[in-house]
């Protein structure tokens, strides 16, 4: 946003605000019309339920003991090491083995067949022979498998360039460059976490219903927070194997420094599989932004100067922020409209008495400033303000684990079903999906480490597609549809018209939830996929400074500035996020 | 979960996360529609669930499901009722719209009686018996009595399901405890399931990832902090990880 733009915000803000004293809108959740446009999903910030953070949330305030039990690896980085996690809800064994550096058959991606560290989260104690049998099933994969307890596998590779600068410095007796670690934030990054069922780990549907990781995400999240820790013990044994003398990372950079993470395209088709559970985490998301901006009456003040205080936090981590970004807002752009919003915030505490005839003021703070703000920052905001009703969020949070199995209503008439695509589907109804460009690109799996890719069809060998053609696939039913009787029960359709079965399952079943479906074509030209990539990433894994690569691809840092595990044990600070740049 | 880790030498413990991806690729490699994949893929998880047909049907009759035409499939009805011709297709094919078409005839009175005709391996209609929970009805399968070529199928609706070992009991089982199979035989479905997996050629590498690298050389895209050996992104795909069909027509 221009300064000009920004002036004209700030005035139009000043004017709106005496002009609506004691009128307050009613804070509702957003028209899926809006909220589930690609580009808006894509801006949508972490918050509170994001996976990560509300891993975090709980780690601390039940202090999570996270113990290294065992350490046998040399000065080349082989070896073994194990982990403990300890909660109260239960003990997590994570075995780590650990392999010397090359560079042969790396990359980022899937594909890729070297692997500075795998590791397994298992629900503990685990015993010598499940980690021994994990330690030869693990590095095979595929054609390996899990041990019954085991929840996750998972592998990461460092970054060189942050790994061995750290490990240089402390070796040297003195701390890494702040500007060295900062340009990527962390040591290590993920490079595949697999689990639910897959490889023979546990289902997580099958896990009981008050168990530590139950909610979606959860044990994923744990695996790469003790990637991070692993990390910098790593980094330390390493730096003291070359000096005697070496230090360790000071404490403060040891928070600041995350884990890495790198995303594609095969969250789009996560997004497509689980509807279910993108409506209820989204559906979660704005009640607790309609129950912050509910607040009302003496809370308002106090509830108003801790987003004063979180606003400004933000603002410090936007402007401290070296990321560059091809496509997304530049964080000096944020960080620049994030103060005129802690402006305006400052103008309705100023004025007590106009405040107290506000009846929702954070919901007035919110209309006011959104007109003149890019999506990323009020989407900031709207994070932010979730921290103002922490309860509400959190129990949310525990609402995620939904059932996602589709069915038919077979007694369902014809007609309804129609009336069901035409209230819910209109955004689809009117999507090109004729043309060249629209249906130009295919979605499928290599055989090479079954990496998600999508091209034109052209340059394809052969393929079938995974992706879901949803505006295709409404708009051939509503056809369809169009030339069934209306009273024909949807058990005739179907007989007559089989091929449409899973559409009308996943249709009926998803009726009456608005925000399961990302409005977009996927199998166009137009469609950017990396929107969808960052709402998963971003919004839903709790990952900050995600950057964007060929519209594709994301790098981005878990856990930037959580607390270490010597922290949870003695009581961590829960306003760990959007840490500022440690001096050293 | 019981099972030991000795066992799993012979036998496999299988959840059902990676049955169902298993089974929708074997199926659409098949040439199933994909609209139908998934129904068929939860009448062949059922079958190994309730120890019928199962595994060994999947590897055996994934041919014959996929030619199949599902469209079939009619109603007629005569001085006995309503009859389902299945028009000589797999159990587990028309397997579904028999279900939906006795809901549909049992819901204005609560319960119906339909006969069924013409269904290849039609003991394999046994799983609509778990299935039928998810719609909130019980059908009994019995056999017909005027000649071995038909089944009835008694359908009765009851309340709908609310808890999840309620909406599928054979489904939430096989949930927490997996699905059994022979370990060989996995395998075996493992690299059939592979068929509908595309071949990883230069061109399709460049189909995914944060850079791109051309034919000539030339990096596409902005340096990732990502140590990259280029060669994997430049040299021909090692093809014997798999044993993908390489001839197979594009399935568009």
């Amino acid at each position: 946003m221009s300064a000009m733009h920004m002036a004209a915000a700030a005035a139009a803000a000043a004017q709106h605000s005496s002009a609506c004293v004691r009128q307050s809108p009613v804070p509702s959740k957003r028209d899926p019309a809006v909220l589930m446009q690609p580009a808006r999903l894509a801006a949508l910030q972490p918050s509170r339920l994001s996976a990560s953070r509300a891993l975090m949330v709980r780690a601390i305030r039940e202090r999570w003991a996270i113990e290294r039990l065992g350490w046998n690896i040399d000065a080349q980085s082989r070896g073994t090491a194990l982990y403990r996690i300890t909660t109260p809800g239960g003990i997590f064994d994570f075995p780590v083995y650990s392999f010397e550096y090359k560079s042969e058959g790396r990359t980022g991606r899937i594909i890729g067949r070297a692997w500075d560290m795998m590791a397994a989260l298992i629900e503990g104690p685990a015993t010598n022979a499940e980690i021994e049998q994990t330690g030869i099933e693990l590095p095979k994969l595929y054609q390996g498998r899990a041990t019954p307890r085991t929840l996750i596998w998972c592998r990461a590779n460092r970054s060189s360039r942050a790994f061995n600068h750290a490990v240089a410095a402390l070796a040297a007796g003195r701390q890494p460059q702040l500007s060295e670690i900062a340009q990527v934030g962390y040591l290590m990054r993920n490079t595949g976490l697999d689990g639910n069922g897959t490889f023979g780990t546990r289902s997580f549907r099958a896990l009981e219903a008050d168990h530590v990781l139950a909610p979606p995400l959860a044990a994923q999240m744990l695996c790469a927070y003790m990637m991070r820790v692993f990390a910098i013990d790593l980094v330390h044994h390493l730096a003291r194997a070359r000096s005697p003398d070496a230090v360790e990372i000071d404490p403060r950079l040891q928070r600041y420094i995350g884990v890495g993470n790198g995303s594609a395209l095969g969250l789009v088709l996560f997004v497509n599989n689980h509807p279910h559970l993108i409506d209820r985490w989204l559906d979660a998301r704005e009640e607790a932004i309609v129950s912050a901006k509910s607040i009302t009456g003496a809370a308002a003040a106090p509830a108003l100067r801790r987003l004063h205080q979180l606003v400004g936090r933000a603002i410090t981590f936007r402007e401290q922020d070296r990321m560059e970004y091809e496509a997304f807002a530049p964080s000096d752009e944020i960080a620049a409209e994030l103060r005129t919003v802690r402006d305006a915030i400052d103008a309705m505490l100023a004025d007590t008495a106009r405040l107290a005839a506000i009846e929702h003021p954070i919901a007035v703070l919110c209309d006011r400033v959104e007109p003149g703000l890019h999506a990323e920052t009020m989407e900031t905001l709207l994070s932010l303000a979730m921290e103002l009703v922490p309860d509400v969020a959190d129990a949310l949070g525990r609402t995620l684990a939904v059932d996602e199995e589709f069915t038919t209503r077979p007694g369902m008439t014809a007609g309804e079903l129609r009336g069901i695509l035409h209230d819910e589907y209109g955004w689809a109804m009117t999507m090109d999906v004729e043309s060249p460009a629209a249906r130009r690109h295919v979605w499928y799996k290599s055989e090479n480490a079954e990496e998600p890719r999508r091209g034109p069809w052209e340059e394809v060998e052969w393929a079938y597609n995974l992706g879901l053609d949803l505006p295709r696939l409404v708009q051939d039913l509503d056809r369809a549809l169009a030339g069934a009787p209306a009273a024909t029960s949807v058990a005739r359709f179907l007989m007559l018209e089989p091929h449409f079965r899973s559409i009308v399952a996943r249709v009926q079943t998803l009726a009456g939830h608005g925000y399961h479906s990302p409005h977009m074509n996927i199998m166009s030209d137009d469609f950017i996929p990396v929107h969808i990539v960052r709402l998963m990433n971003v919004a839903i894994h709790g990952i900050d400074k995600t950057r964007d690569f060929l519209g594709r691809n994301i790098r981005g840092v878990l856990f930037h500035g959580a607390p270490t595990p010597a922290d949870l044990i003695a009581g961590a600070d829960p306003d760990w996020f959007y840490p500022e740049e440690p001096t050293l | 979960m019981t099972r030991s880790i000795a066992s799993q030498a012979q036998t496999l413990l299988i959840s059902v996360r990676e049955a169902r991806l298993t089974l929708d690729r074997i199926f659409l490699a098949a040439d199933v529609h994909e609209g139908l994949v998934p129904a068929v893929r939860d009448h062949a998880l059922a079958s190994a669930a309730l120890g019928l047909g199962g595994w060994p049907m999947v590897r055996d009759r994934n041919a014959a499901i996929g030619a199949g035409d599902a469209s079939r499939i009619g109603v007629t009805t005569d001085e006995r009722g309503a009859c389902i011709d299945a028009g000589g297709l797999h159990a587990w094919l028309a397997g579904a719209t028999i279900l939906d078409l006795c809901i549909d005839a049992a819901q204005p009175g609560g319960r119906a009686t339909v006969r069924v005709r013409d269904v290849a391996d039609r003991a394999e209609l046994a799983v609509l018996a778990a299935l039928a929970h998810r719609h909130g009805a019980r059908v009994a399968i019995r056999g017909s009595e005027d000649g071995a070529d038909a089944v009835i199928i008694d359908a009765t609706i009851v309340d709908s399901p609310r808890a999840p070992s309620e909406w599928d009991p054979v489904l939430h089982c096989a949930l927490h405890d997996g699905l059994e199979v022979d370990a060989g035989l996995w395998w075996e479905l493992h690299h059939l399931s592979n068929r509908a997996l595309s071949p990883d050629t230069v061109e399709s590498r460049r189909h995914a990832g944060p850079i791109i690298v051309t034919a000539d050389g030339k990096v596409i895209g902005r340096p990732v902090d990502d140590d990259t050996d280029f060669a994997l992104l430049r040299q021909g795909p090692e093809r014997a990880t798999t044993d993908s069909i390489h001839s197979k027509e594009r399935q568009q």
